[in-house]
């Protein structure tokens, strides 16, 4: 606890963590004769109708004892804004977590992909290239009206289990057209990096929000849904900042030697190269990590993204704008994303100067 | 590169919006023949009983009609059908026996009928109400002994030629027709045309008030990184940066708009103006309403800047030329401000590319709090009310506005910085 004011990001983030992993039990409707009795006597949608109407947390409120005193205040139904703060927390956390989860593993595959093997280390013999160009089309046709995507009646299982027999085949035809030709014949190279690095160009040149908002707008609100949806704009970010750094990494002297040493590219890039571009990248998650709070709460703010009946903190801000005098439903929501947001820039920070 | 990419992404962009726009379209059940007929004349309309693209394919138990039906859940239990059966043509004989003895009028019966044929053969249940119509019942049941799987797995090729649904909606485009709205049946013309001055003048402001602003800040920071300013000035913008903009937006709203605390400035909306007002009143009633939104706007944007500009600029004052130019004798200020500046202002040139769509998405938000009738604005009515026609009519706009901003990024970086070359001139830059 010494250099508390260096390290109050990852104290932040664990409070952080444990609110949001208590959170049904920090706040929820108490009962008589329950075990554990909770911080805040009410749930996050559980409404006090002695309080309604927005009531200030300064002001007088309708109470029994002041174990039911609502602390930052109520909404206009009634709500506990506190309470709604804690769940709101949960929702964050899981959100910002399961953002830089997928978005991670997505963004640190292909962008270790397009920098480690760049555009010319992985070759094909050049018949099974053109082999596999020219199958393409029919590999999608037959994924596309084979497998009965549209019929309800079908189970998912039989689904993917068509999907990937046909994936199967196709590999296999182009294994079997490979073994076909000499070793001598000639080769072309595959450019696996221009291929990532001009699809992360295409998403990033769409607008990030917009991009957001149409895609929230064909899905149905969820926790999942609005993972997924963020975490596929997010990663190009990820992958950018590791194809980058794995470029400076790549030609090292030890890498050299580890070829040298006849080891196989997965081994290099996953005992040498990735742990030391562990660092930076834990940069550009940390960042990822503020950049999917920030979204979250701005879909949330605009009545998108999560299912209504979650709490989320720019639900409170956005229900602000239905009272104004109202200001603590949009201060303490705001400064609760605001902390997170620079507890995350901070954590960056950390993690930037431990290089 | 730009060019390329540019084109793969309006390709997905149109191909995209033809599938929603039809769902969104058949999603509208009809009930009454009027509403029947006036969706009928619209679809012929739009061309939605075209085929969607050049070419179909589909399976051989299937149709590429089926987009013909308008009722959803009629399409689904047919298109369930002829998975099942693997005959396309008997299962539409069959639904034609159905539409002939249960009428238009009657769609919510056929519905109801459609309905119970999938939960019989689904769970193999007792046969419900659909057996006091005899003919449905035979013809159901011969349905069900057909069983023809193959068919499933064989894909039909089929040539549209240029009458389908994207050559239309692409050609109408190119001849500056974006269609009407789903929603009140406007053309998406006038409601662009109406949205887009807002947004220019709004980002066009906000953006001389960021250069304004953060280009000298950074600057006097940089050079004098001890002082008092610089140090208040680097925690300020390190805070702007993090604070959510719709949040900065709201607290303006309540403290300064709403009447409870400050009324300086009115809440929303941009005024309403009077036929007796002179155009220095009109002129200071809208400034009144966009000085809020405004700074909602720019402040983030100046964080950024000054940011990405102290970088750039600490960078530079590192670099061997500048030692060179005193060592020739040339005076500090000659050296800021004739060798420095120019190099140090590169990244505004990438800044100025990925700025123009920021502010175009930027400005989502900050109108709709302060509901400014402008793109953003717009866009989010439009995405809460489904209207697909307008939405992805909007979503290429942005996305061609943000290539045009990489594209000019480029270019000024060619005209600017003789160090960067063209990938045609050199294949080793970028």
């Amino acid at each position: 606890m010494k250099n508390w004011r260096k390290n109050w990001a990852i104290y932040y983030f664990l409070l952080w963590a444990a609110i949001a992993l208590f959170a049904p039990i920090l706040a929820n409707d108490a009962k008589q004769d329950q075990l554990i009795q909770p911080l805040v006597p009410y749930s996050q949608s559980s409404i006090d109708y002695g309080n309604s109407n927005s009531v200030s947390p300064f002001g007088p409120q309708q109470i029994e004892s002041i174990f039911y005193r609502h602390w930052l205040g109520t909404d206009k139904l009634g709500r506990d804004v506190l309470s709604q703060l804690i769940h709101g927390s949960r929702t964050a956390f899981i959100i910002g977590l399961g953002v830089v989860l997928i978005a991670g593993l997505i963004g640190i595959f292909l962008g270790g992909i397009a920098g480690y093997f760049g555009d010319n280390s992985v070759t094909l013999k050049k018949r099974q290239f053109s082999a596999a160009i020219l199958l393409l089309p029919l590999y999608f046709v037959s994924i596309t009206t084979v497998i009965p995507w549209n019929i309800s009646s079908v189970g998912s299982f039989h689904k993917f289990a068509l999907l990937i027999i046909l994936s199967a085949t196709y590999l296999f035809i182009l294994f079997l057209i490979g073994k076909t030709v000499q070793q001598s014949k000639a080769k072309t190279h595959l450019p696996l990096d221009m291929i990532i690095s001009r699809s992360i160009e295409l998403i990033d040149a769409i607008p990030l929000l917009f991009l957001l908002i149409c895609l929230s707008a064909i899905t149905k609100p969820s926790f999942g849904g609005t993972i997924i949806i963020i975490a596929g704009v997010a990663w190009t970010s990820i992958a950018k900042y590791t194809r980058g750094e794995i470029l400076k990494t790549k030609n090292e002297n030890f890498i050299q030697s580890a070829r040298a040493l006849s080891f196989t590219d997965f081994q290099i890039l996953t005992r040498h190269i990735l742990p030391n571009v562990l660092g930076p990248v834990l940069v550009s998650l940390s960042f990822g990590m503020a950049a999917a709070i920030l979204l979250e709460a701005s879909l949330s703010f605009l009545g998108m993204g999560i299912a209504s009946e979650e709490a989320s903190w720019g639900k409170l801000i956005a229900s602000a704008r239905n009272d104004y005098q109202a200001w603590w439903l949009a201060i303490f929501p705001g400064l609760a994303i605001f902390i997170t947001v620079v507890a995350s820039n901070k954590l960056s920070e950390l993690f930037q100067n431990k290089n | 590169m730009s060019f390329f990419v540019f084109y793969i992404a309006q390709f997905s962009q149109q191909d995209q919006l033809l599938q929603k726009e039809e769902n969104s379209y058949r999603s509208q059940s009809s009930n009454t023949i009027q509403e029947w007929e006036a969706s009928y004349t619209a679809e012929k309309k739009h061309g939605f009983h075209e085929p969607s693209f050049y070419f179909s394919i589909y399976r051989k138990s299937s149709s590429d009609t089926l987009n013909r039906i308008q009722d959803e859940r009629i399409r689904n239990v047919l298109s369930d059908l002829a998975y099942r059966t693997g005959n396309w043509e008997k299962v539409n004989a069959f639904y034609t026996t159905v539409k002939n003895t249960l009428p238009l009028l009657n769609s919510k019966k056929q519905q109801a009928l459609i309905q119970e044929l999938r939960t019989f053969y689904l769970n193999e249940g007792k046969p419900g109400n659909f057996i006091q119509f005899a003919r449905i019942k035979t013809e159901f049941y011969s349905l069900l002994n057909i069983s023809n799987p193959l068919n499933n797995y064989i894909p039909v090729f089929k040539w549209n030629s240029f009458a389908n649904q994207y050559h239309l909606w692409l050609g109408n485009i190119l001849k500056g027709d974006f269609g009407t709205s789903l929603i009140d049946s406007t053309s998406v013309n006038e409601k662009i045309n109406n949205a887009i001055y807002w947004t220019v003048l709004l980002s066009f402001v906000s953006l001389i008030i960021t250069f304004s602003i953060a280009i000298p800040s950074a600057f006097y920071c940089s050079f004098n990184p001890e002082s008092f300013i610089a140090k208040v000035l680097d925690k300020l913008f390190f805070l702007f940066y993090a604070i959510p903009n719709f949040w900065v937006a709201t607290l303006l709203i309540l403290f300064f708009a709403s009447g409870d605390y400050l009324s300086w400035f009115p809440t929303y909306g941009l005024g309403f103006v009077p036929d007796y007002y002179s155009t220095w009143q009109i002129m200071m009633l809208r400034i009144e309403h966009l000085v809020l939104p405004i700074i909602a706007l720019s402040y983030g944007s100046i964080a950024f800047v000054y940011k990405q500009l102290r970088k750039s600029i600490e960078q530079e004052l590192q670099k061997d030329y500048l030692l060179t130019a005193r060592a020739k004798g040339l005076s500090s200020s000659t050296i800021k401000w004739c060798q420095l500046f120019k190099n140090a202002c590169f990244p505004l040139i990438t800044m100025l590319g990925s700025i123009i769509p920021a502010l175009f998405s930027g400005s989502f938000i900050v109108e709709y709090i302060f509901s400014i009738p402008g793109m953003g604005k717009l866009t989010i009515t439009s995405i809460l009310s489904r209207d697909f026609s307008t939405i992805y009519i909007l979503l290429l706009i942005a996305t061609f506005f943000s290539m045009l901003g990489l594209l000019l990024a480029d270019l000024l970086y060619y005209f600017t910085d003789p160090r960067v070359q063209l990938s045609f001139e050199n294949k080793e830059s970028k």
